[in-house]
Order: C-alpha cells, then sequence, then structure tokens
C-alpha cells in the first residue's frame, strides 16, 4: 500500500542532514558517542548492514553546499569537493588529460554502479589498506583540506592515513576535497591493480607512479606507493629516491621495482599470500613506472 | 522516523521510514515494488539496481533517507503499454535465463541507454559489470542492448 503508516520500529541511529559546513561540524564535534559520517554510503552502507559500525547519528553531508560536487583546476592545485562521485572524476575531460592515472585507479573501484554513488573523499576516509585511489594519490604527492570546530588543515595523504582503517581526523572533523598538485608539463601518472576479475574486485597489489621529467630528460621528482601490502597505503621512499636524478631507463625501473618491496609488508589472505603479493610488488611497480615515463615523453 | 517524498516510476510517495532502512527494503516492503531483488546486501551483486535521479545505482547500499525528493525507477517503471524495446530485446536473444539478476541487468542497461544511446559492446560490458548472472548469460545480456540501442538510432 503506497504511502502507508510506518510500523512502530526501534531505530538504530538517528539520520541528520546539515544544510552547512558550520552546522555539520557542529554536530560532529558536539555529538557524544560514535557519530558516522555519510558521503557516497558505499562503505558505511555495509558496515551498517552487518553491524560492524553502531553509530548513535548518521551525518549525511550531501545537502551541504561547500562540499557539492566540482572539480577546480587552480593554478598549483586540482581541488575535487568532498561530494564528488568517482565517475564525474572518471569522465572529466580535464581529470583524463592532466591525471590519466587517477582516473585509471578511480576505474578499478567497484562497478559503474558503485562509482555513480561512491567518492574519493570517502574512499580515502574509509582508510582500507586494500583501496585503489590512495596509492595513486600518495605517489602524486595529494593532500586532504579538512575542516573542523578548530578550523582547515591542509594535511598529507601519507599522514592523513595513520594506519589500519585509522586517519588523522579529529574529532569534530571531515574532509572538505582533496588536493591534487598541478604536475608539471612534462610529467606522468600511472596505476596498475592486480585482481582476478575486472570489476567488483579487490586488489591483491596495486600501484601508484608518478614521474616529472627536467629539460634534460631526467627524472625531477618520482612517486610511487603500494596498496594490499601494508596495513595502510605506503609510500616507497627508497625506491623514488633510486629514480630522482636520473635519466628514465627499463633497467632503472626494475631496481626501483625491487626497491620497493622493502617497505611492503603483506599478508596472506583469501585473495593472495603473501609471498605472491610481494612478488608482484617489483613487476608492477617496473610496468608502471614504464607507462609513467611514457607519458611523460609523450606530454605535448 | 524520517519523512521522505520520492517519485517512483513517475508516482509520487510519501512515507515516513525508519532512519536506517533501506532503499531496497522501502522500494519491497512499502512502496509494494519486488522486481528490485535482495542478494548480496553489500553492492557486490547488482540485483537490487534501480536508476535514482538518472543514475544506475545499487539500492541495498543507500538510505532511503538519503533519496528524498529523489526520482525512482524501477524494472516496474521501463513498460508502457507493451514491454520496453530493451526488455523485448532481452527475449528476443535469451538474455534471461532464471530471471533473478534481469531486474538489476535492465535498470543498469536502460540508464547507459539513457545518457549515452549508442554504447559500443565494452561500453555495455562496463555499465552491467556490477550486475552477477549466475545463468552466465552476460554475451546475450550485452547482445540484448546492443540491438535495443541500434533498433532506436
Amino acid at each position: 500500500v503506497r504511502g502507508a503508516a510506518s510500523p512502530q520500529v526501534k531505530e538504530r541511529f538517528i539520520y541528520y542532514r546539515p544544510a552547512s559546513l558550520d552546522e555539520a561540524v557542529d554536530l560532529l564535534g558536539n555529538t557524544d558517542g560514535e557519530v558516522s559520517v555519510l558521503a557516497g554510503g558505499t562503505d558505511l552502507s555495509v558496515a551498517i548492514r552487518h553491524s560492524e559500525v553502531h553509530p548513535r547519528m548518521v551525518i549525511d553531508l550531501k545537502a551541504v553546499p561547500e562540499l557539492a560536487p566540482g572539480i577546480a583546476f587552480g593554478p598549483d592545485s586540482c581541488l575535487i569537493n568532498a561530494n564528488t562521485p568517482l565517475i564525474t572524476i572518471e569522465r572529466d575531460q580535464e581529470m583524463r588529460c592532466h591525471y590519466p592515472g587517477l582516473v585509471e585507479a578511480v576505474r578499478t573501484v567497484g562497478s559503474v554502479l558503485t562509482r555513480n554513488r561512491a567518492t574519493l573523499a570517502g574512499n580515502i576516509c574509509n582508510a582500507s589498506p586494500a583501496a585503489d585511489t590512495p596509492p595513486m594519490l600518495m605517489a602524486m604527492g595529494a593532500e586532504v583540506v579538512t575542516s573542523g570546530i578548530e578550523g582547515e588543515r591542509v594535511i598529507p595523504l601519507d599522514a592523513f592515513l595513520t594506519g589500519y582503517r585509522k586517519t588523522a581526523l579529529k574529532q569534530g572533523e571531515l574532509v572538505r576535497a582533496v588536493s591534487l598538485p598541478r604536475l608539471g608539463r612534462r610529467a606522468g601518472t600511472a596505476f596498475l591493480k592486480l585482481g582476478i576479475r575486472k570489476a567488483m574486485e579487490i586488489s591483491v597489489t596495486c600501484v601508484g607512479t608518478m614521474i616529472g621529467l627536467a629539460d634534460d630528460g631526467a627524472m625531477h621528482s618520482a612517486g610511487i606507493a603500494l596498496g594490499s601490502v601494508a596495513p595502510r597505503t605506503v609510500r616507497a621512499n627508497p625506491a623514488e629516491e633510486l629514480l630522482v636524478g636520473s635519466q628514465p631507463t627499463p633497467m632503472l625501473f626494475a631496481d626501483a621495482g625491487r626497491a620497493a618491496m622493502e617497505v611492503a609488508e603483506p599478508i596472506d589472505d583469501l585473495r593472495a599470500s603473501a609471498e605472491y603479493r610481494m612478488a608482484m610488488v617489483p613487476i608492477l611497480v617496473e610496468r608502471a613506472l614504464a607507462t609513467a615515463s611514457r607519458r611523460a615523453q609523450d606530454a605535448p | 522516523m524520517t519523512r521522505i517524498s520520492i517519485t517512483v516510476n513517475g508516482e509520487r510517495c510519501h512515507l515516513e521510514v525508519p532512519a536506517d532502512s533501506f532503499l531496497l527494503e522501502v522500494l519491497r516492503e512499502r512502496v509494494g515494488l519486488t522486481g528490485a531483488k535482495g542478494s548480496c546486501l553489500e553492492g557486490e551483486c547488482g540485483a537490487c539496481t534501480v536508476i535514482v535521479d538518472g543514475m544506475a545505482v545499487t539500492s541495498c547500499l543507500i538510505l532511503a533517507a538519503e533519496v528524498d525528493n529523489a526520482e525512482i525507477i524501477t524494472v516496474e517503471g521501463l513498460a508502457g503499454e507493451g514491454l520496453s524495446r530493451l526488455q523485448r530485446a532481452f527475449l528476443d536473444h535469451g538474455a534471461a535465463q532464471c530471471g533473478f539478476c534481469i531486474p538489476g541487468q535492465l535498470a543498469a542497461a536502460q540508464a547507459l541507454l539513457d545518457s549515452n544511446p549508442a554504447p559500443t559492446r565494452e561500453e555495455i560490458r562496463e555499465a552491467v559489470a556490477g550486475n552477477l548472472c549466475r545463468c552466465g548469460a552476460y554475451e546475450q545480456i550485452a547482445d540484448a542492448v546492443l540491438a535495443a540501442a541500434e533498433a532506436t538510432s
């Protein structure tokens, strides 16, 4: 019967949809007990259904105008607002042109059905070690812009992801936007994910890479980060250091791949053994670097 | 309880729903439309796919409270006087085997055709990649969507 009166049931939480950033931050900072922030909801809803979280209140950010879907290219950075669904990022012509590696990472998240709701900010805040977009974001040096009762903070993603499903967000803080650095003219990004299927897949290992070339063709910057091989997304500093200052060569990329293994501490789980994951790190890093390098060289 | 107004297949519904209820269950148990199916209930299988404001989504992962004022189309809303072109193509190509996944497949495919009337086979495969078919009729499903698109253009 349409519009029939509802049966009396006990609700597990209160639902709020604040109409401004101030209201959202105030609710977040001044509510006792567990509060869950809802953006796309593709992770939170599963956790609610499985009783993995027990929020007293769910704060839906969709009506907060300051977080409204949008991508803004500035001279030094590109700001992706917190409510921007992943599908918008992958279909944006400028994103495809400037950040092909990020578009590759986004396109491996779930399926179109997932990406029509899921957000980049949510993928970061969920802080899963197997998340697809953080390795690419971390390799590019992306930052997380937060808003809270004490004001705004800009936190490098490497510092924002503090551990297994843990972030640097304080009580009363939420992610307002993700900030990508504008990469130089001769820069390239590439993401690779190893899984068993093309869609609806959680990675066995995934890798994000970024290479910036100087006028003489040497690498003046390099970024490499790994997913699914540690309690959190990890940056492969030893591998990056090996590259900076040198000319890009296949041999050097293979060396960097091996060096990246130093930061990996994978575990066995239902998707793969630790040994297999570790063995895949150098291969994926080497291949992704080769693609990033080619993109940097092909840049107009 | 939360009051929501939604338009489902063109019909306006005013409902009072528990804050922790999901769109899938509200559609099935309150609106009385059982086309969208509950199966995995974690966004993995696509059996619950409906179109919300033009986008194909898994209704099992959306709180009913989130879709206040939204326009929703379920598989029941695809047919007019007779079956839609897409539905007819599914029958013609043997895309519906046991049928359980078909409401979701149809919703995902219809959302694709609404935004991209002439998709490639690869675009079709991507659009329904989140809709599992345990009968394995994936090729027939892609054939059907392609045929429906060609018939329209």
